[in-house]
């Protein structure tokens, strides 16, 4: 098969390319994952710059481009690719080398939106108590990974990565505000309040469509901003 | 070299920023202290994020629970092989450290009271031993994701200073004591050398050592490596859990939590066949025992699939809501590896390597302990060590489900809280000046200057899970072990000679694989040797030639000094400080 | 002087939302309203004869929401791909634009009823 890969070593090339490898298909197992495919071509040329670990799709490190869509590497089955396939990191970061992109911004617009927990003081007796329908509503808000499939897929990220917080960003937000353990909503609310920061997103959904977990940033954004036009 | 060598003082240092490195963190950095984590990936990527099942605290939410019973279950299920004092502790501090990780935000699975949901795991009972317990502490099944993403969450709130993807090299000793690490900016391979008053490590296991198993590619023994090449033991490196439920040839881990909540393994005739091994509890007895038994019933002949190599785990009698509610993460699974919807069709299982039961040893406040000239264990001053790279040991010879979670939140606060009370104790501390840079720099730029040959690391670590596959399975004896110990030497030889691809300086991974690859062959090394010398089955250490546990000379730790290839021996701690001790006794589920 | 962060993100949005509610319901009633008229009148008598009881108020928060429409619209085009340096030049740049078209419309409004 057919593989292009987008290559770039600071040290050596002024911009990346794209370089074509030619694989045995024969040489992976029939319902082998696009990180096979990748992990052989590493054995091939030990140079090739890439991320992962987990290799089951939950620490989130291999998120690429691939055929011109946001995927984990690890959870994608190969015979889902058309071939020739090209692999390039994920657009709108800085390419540190191959396959391998700076991500200091994504971090930088999670950590802005204050993602964690406040809530009343600890009781080292009882937990705070969360009815199933409470906890129901976190559900498909916590469990992303932070691959950045979404923010790296989104035009206004791509063109605010430093004023928009992005749809990991927000969903992470989202998940706070609604968390009835959280005592800081009315907040985080008035900190979210801005034009570049929640109000950039225009419900493309790319998002969405990107989300390796089936998460719904796009919508969870939504309904931060009805929340934050509620002002509760 | 060491002009470009940038320099950091700190109060402590941690490395690894998995669940157990996150919450000393944090703990730390609330007291004020000037701390720093290191981590090789960014933090929410280290392993505990894989963790799905849950964790193990008497809150006695579902059923009626004492940690008394739960310190019973631990001891049984460790094979009388963990240390009693150290179970003891870990079991008490559960239930208020569940509660403040609640607090910290973590979302778990409520019942219809509002309270914590708990599910029944292997090796749990009531009332030291009688009917199952539900005890399980679960955010769906994704605890370790769960736990992990809000450890770091409070990290951010506290201010936590990160290096991440910063590899540590080796730890920097003045003398005996330790004083801080060399690591390496994985951007650039800039060397940093971070001065400490107090090191703690957290570096998770090494699963990479075999061929098939639940671990990541960075869970490559970091920790253990550096320990033993500082000159310090390393113990009960003979006790490796096989995950009963591995994706077959695979080796994805599908949580206990999914025999928990009613799953059955059959084989190939459909039989529930653990009613044969283990007639009280069946699915849910212990992973050793489970694991022994899917392998048996593979050897005889009563496996599944064309190849006849694995069993299945089956859910379809389960209600689809309760599935989709409860274990989400496992159908998610199952449909992307197997292209299978548990709902309708069984998972296809085998054991696989999962958790390294042993370590390195330390004692109650997580100080590294190592034996003196005279034998004595004496603490290894300015040196911690906590969560799977630690052997304190509350999981002796086998450890429960939903223990290690425990482990590493229990252990974390408490090394956290030693460091604390030393630091304020003793505020004249200061960094020792290290007198081993030369040392650990001429080990980096040995892999610096390395020309390419025709033998790669890729290929040595290839070779290397085999030999410990074939040889410290499930299933050992002396022909499989020495095999693999006659086989390790020539690939420490090759290790000795392999040259590198990738000469840069920028994310050069071919240069950390052959860092860790060193890491992974001092812990194969540690497992052969201290598992040939064990002549008896104990918890995941199971001999055909030595089928029977022999507590008369057998009821002990393991320790290996790899610098002295040579093993000594130290006593299994009997007497808690609260409850009655617990006598080694038959283990039967 | 307008600065980046005194923009609001609530108020843009709500205003935004209900102009273009309004909006959506006036243009086609001014399309009906305009089908009524010869269509060899000139605009001025065209706009002399409209600004008179109902039409004439409900055209005059027509103009007015218009132009904050325009201005949240045309604002978030310029932040999203505006030169970030340039942004705020961009956006008091036309904020004047905007002023001087209510001027505009106001002179005009004011030339046709006197």
């Amino acid at each position: 098969m057919e593989v292009l890969i987008s290559r770039y070593h600071p040290d050596k090339d002024d911009e990346p390319y794209m370089q074509t490898f030619e694989v045995d298909g024969s040489q992976l197992h029939s319902d082998a994952m696009l990180l096979e495919l990748i992990l052989h071509l590493r054995e091939i040329d030990p140079t090739l710059g890439v991320r992962y670990s987990c290799q089951e799709g939950v620490c989130g490190s291999d998120a690429l481009n691939v055929n011109g869509k946001n995927l984990l590497s690890c959870t994608t089955p190969l015979k889902s690719l058309k071939e020739p396939i090209e692999i390039r990191p994920l657009p709108g970061f800085p390419i540190i080398k191959d396959l391998i992109v700076d991500l200091e911004l994504f971090y930088q617009q999670y950590k802005s939106v204050e993602p964690f927990l406040q809530s009343e003081p600890l009781d080292p007796q009882q937990e705070h108590l969360q009815t199933p329908k409470q906890r129901e509503q976190l559900d498909g808000k916590y469990e992303c990974i932070l691959c950045a499939c979404c923010s790296a897929s989104c035009p206004s990220f791509w063109w605010n990565p430093d004023l928009f917080a992005g749809p990991a960003a927000l969903l992470a937000a989202q998940r706070f505000t609604i968390d009835s353990r959280d005592i800081t909503t009315i907040d985080r609310l008035h900190k979210l309040d801005s034009p570049t920061k929640t109000f950039r997103c225009r419900h493309i959904q790319n998002c969405t469509a990107s989300c390796p977990k089936g998460l719904n940033p796009s919508q969870a954004i939504q309904s931060l901003k009805n929340r934050i036009v509620k002002g509760h | 070299m060491s002009e470009s060598l940038l320099e950091y003082d700190f109060d402590v240092i941690i490395i690894g920023a998995g669940g157990a490195g996150l919450r000393a963190a944090l703990l730390l950095t609330e007291q004020g202290h000037k701390v720093a984590v290191v981590s090789k990936v960014f933090p929410t990527r280290s392993h505990t994020v894989a963790a799905q099942g849950g964790i193990n605290a008497a809150l006695a939410n579902v059923t009626p629970d004492k940690w008394e019973w739960h310190m019973y279950d631990t001891i049984k299920g460790s094979d009388y092989l963990g240390d009693q004092d150290a179970i003891e502790f870990m079991c008490s501090e559960a239930a208020e450290i569940v509660r403040e990780l609640e607090h910290f935000g973590v979302p778990f699975s409520r019942l219809n009271n509002g309270k914590i949901y708990q599910r029944a795991f292997g090796g749990q009972s009531q009332n030291y031993g009688e009917s199952q317990a539900h005890r399980t502490c679960a955010a769906a099944d994704r605890t370790g994701h769960a736990i992990l993403h809000s450890l770091y969450q409070q990290n951010l709130r506290s201010g936590t200073h990160f290096f991440d993807e910063h590899y540590a090299i080796d730890l920097l000793k003045s003398g005996e004591q330790v004083c801080g690490a060399v690591v390496m900016n994985l951007h650039d391979s800039q060397l940093k050398r971070l001065n400490a008053k107090h090191t703690l490590l957290a570096t998770g296991g090494a699963g990479q050592v075999f061929r098939t198993n639940t671990n990541a590619a960075i869970n490559s023994g970091d920790g253990l490596g550096m320990v033993a090449r500082a000159g310090f033991t390393l113990q009960d490196m003979e006790f490796w859990q096989f995950h009963p439920t591995g994706v077959a040839g695979k080796g994805m881990l599908i949580s206990e939590a999914v025999r928990g909540e009613g799953g059955i393994l059959r084989n190939s005739n459909g039989e529930a066949f653990m009613e044969r091994y283990a007639p009280r509890v069946k699915d849910l007895a212990s992973r050793d025992v489970v694991a022994r038994a899917i392998s048996i019933e593979v050897t005889e002949g009563r496996g599944c699939g064309p190849n006849k190599d694995y069993v299945l785990l089956d859910i379809s009698h389960l209600d689809g809501d309760l599935v989709r509610q409860r274990l989400p993460g496992i159908r998610d699974i199952s449909m992307t590896f197997l292209g299978k919807d548990p709902i309708e069709e069984p998972i296809p299982v085998f054991p696989t390597c999962h958790y390294m039961m042993g370590g390195i040893p330390t004692n109650l406040q997580a100080q590294v302990v190592t034996p003196d000239h005279n034998s004595e264990q004496a603490v290894v001053d300015g040196l911690y060590a906590i969560g799977e790279c630690a052997c304190v040991s509350v999981h002796g010879a086998n450890r429960l489900g939903g223990n290690s979670l425990l482990d590493i939140v229990v252990f974390g606060r408490k090394a956290a809280q030693s460091i604390d009370a030393e630091l304020k104790a003793n505020t004249r501390r200061k960094i020792s000046e290290a007198d081993n840079l030369e040392v650990i720099l001429a080990r980096f730029h040995r892999w610096q200057l390395a020309q390419t040959t025709d033998d790669s690391i890729a290929r040595i670590k290839k070779d290397l899970q085999t030999v410990m596959e074939q040889g410290c399975g499930v299933f050992r004896d002396l022909d499989s072990m020495q095999t693999a110990l006659d086989k390790l030497l020539p690939i420490e030889e090759r290790l000795m000679e392999v040259g590198l691809n990738d000469h840069s300086d920028v994310f050069n991974l071919d240069r950390l694989a052959a860092l860790e690859l060193e890491n992974l062959l001092i812990v194969a090394f540690a497992t052969v040797q201290s598992a040939l010398a064990r002549q008896e089955s104990r918890g995941a250490h199971s001999r055909v030639d030595f089928p029977e546990r022999d507590d008369s000379d057998w009821l002990k730790h393991t320790l290996y000094s790899h610098r002295l290839r040579r093993l000594s021996y130290k006593k299994v701690n009997l007497t808690p400080q609260h409850h009655a001790p617990f006598e080694p006794k038959k283990r039967v589920y | 002087m307008l600065e980046m962060k005194r923009l609001s993100g609530k108020k843009a949005h709500l205003w935004q939302r209900y102009s273009a509610y309004y909006l959506l319901i006036f243009f086609p009633y001014l399309g009906w309203q305009t089908l009524n008229f010869p269509r060899y009148a000139d605009i001025q008598t065209l706009l002399q004869n409209q600004f008179h009881g109902f039409f004439a108020v409900s055209s005059l928060i027509a103009a007015a929401l218009l132009l904050i429409h325009l201005w949240v619209g045309g604002r978030d085009i310029l932040i999203d791909y505006s030169l970030r340096s340039k942004t705020v030049t961009w956006l008091n740049l036309y904020q004047i634009i905007l002023f001087l078209i209510t001027f505009d419309l106001c002179w005009v409004l004011y030339a046709s009823l006197s």
